[in-house]
């Protein structure tokens, strides 16, 4: 079998990069040793948000959620703006919060600072006792990962994308810096162009390409946890406390509370739930709002966050194997981004360039040393 | 785990209910008809496990169908990791937890 572009990995930046290289005439095949989303993407918290603390973020994220509210239209799967609601506690977390916004409304996110007042009105059962301020931006998110991600590789495989399931990628050939092919356990798979879509597994990948530069990415465990569901008030927007343990959470569709906070385990690729992670997700979120401690939990589960030195995904081609490219490395925050990066990635490779900050995400800052401005991740 | 003790080769697989939330032995049989054998998946895809017994019951059930029509052993058959907490807890139970 023979494919112009192969992609490795099937979570949401695989099949979006299909998407949108298949919509370009680009003869693609995805191969997902699971099935499409059993990475990490079916694990997420949901959330999208354009709250962030630097100009390539808060761009990318812009037209990403232009890019969601375009296709969860076309292909019919729910994406809310219900927005993201920053809870802040202190003078300090005010202050610096009031510049992200100013740079946020720079580039056209319409974030502003509200009272603890007006939060309540947002949120009803919030309790503010402790809150000072909070930063609420009503365009940003969420959207249903299992819905999304299968709506994206559909419409994919109606273009002419290939995507095989249950095929795992085990070796890359390359023959004098050039790439010839991808072994699968299925059998080979001809090809000039391989992009490593593995997340959390992207360091193994970039071994079969003998990667010869360094693009630090390991696996941290992170979990989630979801409730009965909640009668009476309802929690819209995504609230954030990064004073009780980087928590976030919000209500589901079918109305459980779904969220996380900041416990983290890693590196490693073992995926059990914590008793440590009930604990501390209780606490935060019983601090945030406390009618929540009467709610039965229902489960927890386990996924990863691909964490890179600076929580910035690795994002672009790699000089020294040709064609080799990369999208991976999303510290916490890929399902948000996808749509984007899958954009600026098949500019890179149908057109060359992209309009999108896509240096920012360059896999070489490692090795040069330039680490950007840590990214702000949630969780 | 629970031995079945029905043939299931004589049962309408319509009428018997996996999971007592709404999983039809059929909707079981259908996915594995497809190629899709993983219990992850076939979770997700037809609820298997995620309602009040949350696969306490159910689960075991869906393992010995899969190892029945795959022809495994039922030790090969990947069972869901199990995930916390064991019976449905308050969170204020556990907010209040050293
Ligand atoms: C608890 C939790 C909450 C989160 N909350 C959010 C959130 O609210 N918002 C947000 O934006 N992000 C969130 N994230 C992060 C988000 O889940 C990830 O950033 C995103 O899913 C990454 O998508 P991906 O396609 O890059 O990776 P994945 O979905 O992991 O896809 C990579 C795929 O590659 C496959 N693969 C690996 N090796 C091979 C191989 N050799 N051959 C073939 N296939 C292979 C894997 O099976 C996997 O399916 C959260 C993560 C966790 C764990
Ligand atoms: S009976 Fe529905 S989850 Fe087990």
């Amino acid at each position: 079998m023979r494919s112009e572009i192969v992609i490795i990995g099937g979570g949401i930046i695989g099949v979006t990069l299909a998407h949108e290289l298949a919509k370009r005439g680009e003869q693609v095949t995805v191969l997902e040793k699971k099935y499409i989303g059993s990475g990490s993407t079916f694990r997420c918290g949901t959330g999208i948000r354009q709250q962030f603390t630097d100009e390539a973020n808060i761009k990318v994220m812009k037209r990403s959620v232009e890019l969601w509210k375009k296709y969860s239209e076309e292909f019919g799967f729910p994406f809310k703006q219900t927005g993201y609601l920053f809870l802040l506690y202190d003078d300090e977390e005010v202050r610096e919060f009031k510049r992200n916004i100013k740079l946020q409304n720079k580039f056209g996110v319409p974030t502003r600072l509200i009272t603890p007042e007006e939060a309540k009105e947002i949120v009803p059962i919030l309790d503010i006792s402790e809150v000072v301020a909070a930063s609420w931006n009503p365009t940003d998110g969420k959207a249903d990962p299992f819905f999304a991600t299968t709506a994206f590789a559909r419409e994919a495989e109606k273009l002419g994308a290939k995507i095989f399931e249950y095929t795992e990628a085990k070796d890359i050939i390359v023959e004098n810096g050039e790439i010839r092919g991808v072994k699968t356990n299925k059998g080979i798979i001809k090809t000039e162009i391989v992009i490593n879509a593995a997340n959390a597994w992207a360091k193994l990948i970039n071994a079969m390409a003998k990667i010869p530069i360094k693009i630090p990415i390991e696996p941290y465990k992170h979990q989630g946890v979801i409730t009965q569901p909640l009668k009476g008030g309802e929690i819209n927007p995504m609230i954030i406390s990064l004073k009780y343990n980087d928590a976030y959470l919000t209500q589901t569709e079918h109305g459980g509370i779904i969220g996380g906070v900041g416990v983290e385990y890693g590196p490693t690729y073992d995926l059990t739930p914590t008793y440590e992670f009930l604990r501390e997700v209780s606490k935060a979120f019983t601090k945030i709002i406390p009618v929540l401690g009467e709610l039965l939990i229902l489960r927890t589960w386990a996924g990863f966050y691909a964490k890179t030195p600076d929580s910035n995904p690795a994002i672009g081609r790699i000089e020294e194997i040709n064609e080799f490219y990369i999208a991976a490395g999303f510290s916490g925050h890929g399902f948000m981004m996808a749509p984007a990066v899958a954009e600026m990635l098949a500019d890179l490779i149908t057109r060359g360039k992209t309009e999108l900050p896509i240096e920012w995400y360059d896999p070489y800052r490692f090795e040069r040393g330039e680490l950007r401005e840590t990214a702000l991740q949630m969780g | 785990m629970i031995k079945l003790n029905i043939d299931l080769e004589k049962v309408n697989p319509e009428e018997v209910f996996i999971c007592g939330c709404d999983v039809t032995l059929k909707d079981i049989l259908d996915l594995i008809d497809q190629g899709i054998t993983d219990i992850q998946l076939i979770k997700r895809l037809t609820h298997v496990g995620m309602g009040f017994c949350q696969g306490r019951y159910c689960i075991d059930t869906v393992a010995q169908v899969i190892a029945w029509k795959t022809e495994k052993d039922l030790k090969e058959i990947k069972l869901p990791d199990a995930r916390m907490p064991v019976r449905p807890v308050k969170m204020k139970v556990m907010a209040n937890e050293k």
